[in-house]
């Protein structure tokens, strides 16, 4: 397409600009850059960018091209992921356990497919090959979540404490005065669980302070759930009712496994594991848009 | 004066944007992009390890196959100024459409649709309109040099027509008013048993504005809905319209939101290719962006993105024989 005489004065204008900056501010390079197009606006680049990759008659596509649209579409995705697998593969050496790993996220992915023919499964995805599935797929997220395991057990108390885990079961009645009435009469376990029968209540089991199905007010009393046994107040929900509550396993010597995997499966568990590491790993980003584009995910990956 | 207030303005949003050279750090000559260290030990990403990792994994073999693609697209068909311009219509068109549908308060709504759609404002939406207007031009471009060829092979895979169609609204389509359903009536009279034309009676008795002016007339209508007469006017009008031959109207057809009658009013090939045909044949076929890409001559420098480009174009353009039976 031809210039108009009003793009070239335009041009000749921006062209003034950009001189008169370069010479006031000294950005060289970097500043040059930022006035070309967009893609040209990162500071890093490949080796041999300038070299075309693709040709037709009239165009030439560079390797920076093409470096510049992956970092456009997902630079910090890729950054991120690099970096949390070269932690995992650091800090998770465990061959066996891997191995382990690997198996039970086939028989995951194999069940979610609904299929007993992972092979498939891995060229349907666009991998070559079930063992090419394996190796970019499965054993990185088996890393990962054993990083993560990793983190739980280094953390336990800590994490149980943050995350106020607590094991309870519960129901709701009409009034104040029928709970503490309930409350009062309550002995032990045997008596909770016949008026727990009664007004259809329910084992909530794990639960700590993320915990979205549990009525909101109870959440707010997690901390107050110190022993087994009936607590001793009646919680007002959000709904009006009256919340008589049972705590159980306040020991949780011997609840590891099923702790990790709940504290695991939360939703904010992944953000807050990675943080621990890449802070632990001194996680640093040189590429400004991409450093922004993670800090928007989490500004706490950076010291 | 004007150019060194411009030229500071410039210097302070460009060093924001790059945060001057300052930030870009090399390590044997390679530019690093992040870097993990813990005691003596340090790991640095390169841009060639980015770079790298993507061209090695299969599963990003569609990435590179649009890196390729959006690049050409970008060369091209650089944004030019009537791009911006039309896709300035297109915000000013979204705006007027909230603003008539919510008010003055239309700006929170709109926001909030805005980043439901994954864009963080107004201004990233107008760049992806600009994209697409981008794609559309790189489409265009082939669909003018194989005109022919193009709408042809529309014709037989789409079976298009124009369409007319009445719509008598109603407020709960179980439970007529007489009113309601008097109008019905007396369309379906005027439709079977009287000379006056279908357009005519969808002028004097339509309730749909958009087509009522124009006689009734929703244009051109395709086996692929490219019109979106589903979306517009509900799935069992698309139906009808797909059931009937030139020159035939339906009997009332009840949809969400009212009663419609429908007739094809031409299928036929000239007529057709004379209207501006442009919108149906951009969207009629899921797979022309890999059928105008194969008719650039393209010669790779880099083996392993050659091997990426062409198993992704061609495997799309035989799922593209398959889905027509043709495989």
């Amino acid at each position: 397409m031809k210039d108009t005489w009003k793009d070239k004065l335009y041009q000749y204008r921006l062209l003034i600009i950009i001189v008169c900056i370069c010479l006031i501010g000294g950005c060289g390079y970097a500043l040059y850059n930022s006035f070309k197009n967009k893609e040209d606006s990162y500071v890093t680049h490949v080796s041999n960018s300038d070299k075309a990759v693709v040709k037709t008659a009239d165009i030439s596509i560079t390797k920076d091209d093409i470096y510049n649209y992956l970092l456009d579409n997902d630079g910090s995705n890729m950054t991120l992921n690099t970096a949390i697998n070269y932690v995992a593969d650091k800090e998770v050496t465990d061959q066996d356990a891997i191995n382990s790993k690997v198996e039970e996220l086939k028989n995951q992915y194999l069940q979610y497919a609904g299929t007993s023919d992972l092979n498939t499964y891995a060229t349907d995805a666009g991998y070559q090959d079930e063992a090419d599935f394996i190796k970019q797929v499965i054993t990185p997220n088996a890393k990962l979540q054993l990083l993560q395991e990793k983190y739980v057990d280094k953390n336990f108390n800590s994490l149980v404490k943050e995350y106020k885990v607590k094991y309870i079961k519960y129901f709701t009645v009409d009034t104040e005065s029928q709970a503490l009435k309930i409350i009062k009469d309550v002995k032990d376990e045997a008596s909770f669980t016949t008026y727990f029968n009664e007004n259809s209540g329910t084992d909530a089991g794990m639960v700590t302070k993320k915990s979205s199905d549990l009525d909101s007010k109870i959440v707010k009393k997690l901390d107050k759930f110190t022993k087994d046994g009936i607590y001793a107040k009646a919680i007002k929900t959000s709904e009006s009712k009256y919340a008589v509550v049972w705590v159980y396993n306040t020991d949780k010597s011997n609840l590891n496994d099923e702790i990790k995997e709940g504290l695991t499966s939360l939703s904010d568990f992944t953000t807050k594991c990675e943080t621990y590491y890449l802070r632990k790993y001194n996680f640093d980003v040189y590429e400004p848009s991409i450093k922004k584009a993670i800090k928007k995910t989490s500004k706490n990956y950076f010291e | 004066m004007k150019l060194k207030k411009c030229a500071a303005a410039l210097l302070v949003s460009s060093c924001l944007l790059t945060g001057c050279s300052s930030s870009a750090k090399k390590v044997d000559s390679k530019y690093v992009v992040a870097s993990l260290s813990k005691g003596n030990k340090t790991k640095n990403i390169f841009a060639d390890d980015l770079y790298k990792d993507v061209l090695d994994s299969s599963s990003n073999n569609s990435t590179v196959f649009n890196a390729v693609l959006q690049n050409l697209i970008d060369k091209k068909f650089p944004v030019n100024e009537d791009m911006e311009e039309d896709a300035d219509t297109i915000i000013s068109q979204v705006r007027s459409y909230y603003k008539n549908q919510y008010g003055d308060d239309y700006k929170s709504t709109l926001n909030q649709q805005l980043k439901s759609a994954g864009y963080t404002n107004m201004k990233q939406y107008r760049e992806k309109m600009i994209k697409q207007i981008q794609y559309a031009n790189f489409l265009l471009d082939y669909i003018d040099d194989n005109f022919d060829n193009v709408f042809n092979d529309y014709y037989q895979q789409c079976s298009p027509k124009y369409v007319s169609l009445i719509k008598i609204s109603v407020s709960d389509t179980s439970s007529l008013t007489d009113d309601e359903n008097s109008k019905i009536n007396e369309v379906k009279e005027l439709i079977n048993n009287t000379d006056k034309s279908f357009g005519d009676i969808a002028q004097d008795y339509s309730d749909d504005s958009t087509t009522s002016k124009k006689k009734g007339s929703v244009g051109i209508v395709d086996t692929k809905d490219t019109a979106g007469i589903s979306d517009s006017y509900g799935e069992e009008v698309f139906n009808a319209i797909n059931s009937l031959n030139e020159g035939q109207v339906s009997d009332a057809i009840q949809g969400s939101d009212g009663y419609y009658f429908v007739k094809v009013t031409s299928t036929n090939q000239k007529e057709l290719k004379k209207t501006d045909i442009d919108s149906p044949l951009l969207a009629y076929d899921d797979y022309l962006q890999y059928v105008v890409f194969d008719s650039y001559k393209v010669t790779y420098k880099d083996k392993s993105i050659k091997k990426i480009v062409q198993d992704v174009v061609k495997n799309a353009l035989n799922e593209r024989k398959s889905g027509r039976g043709e495989a």
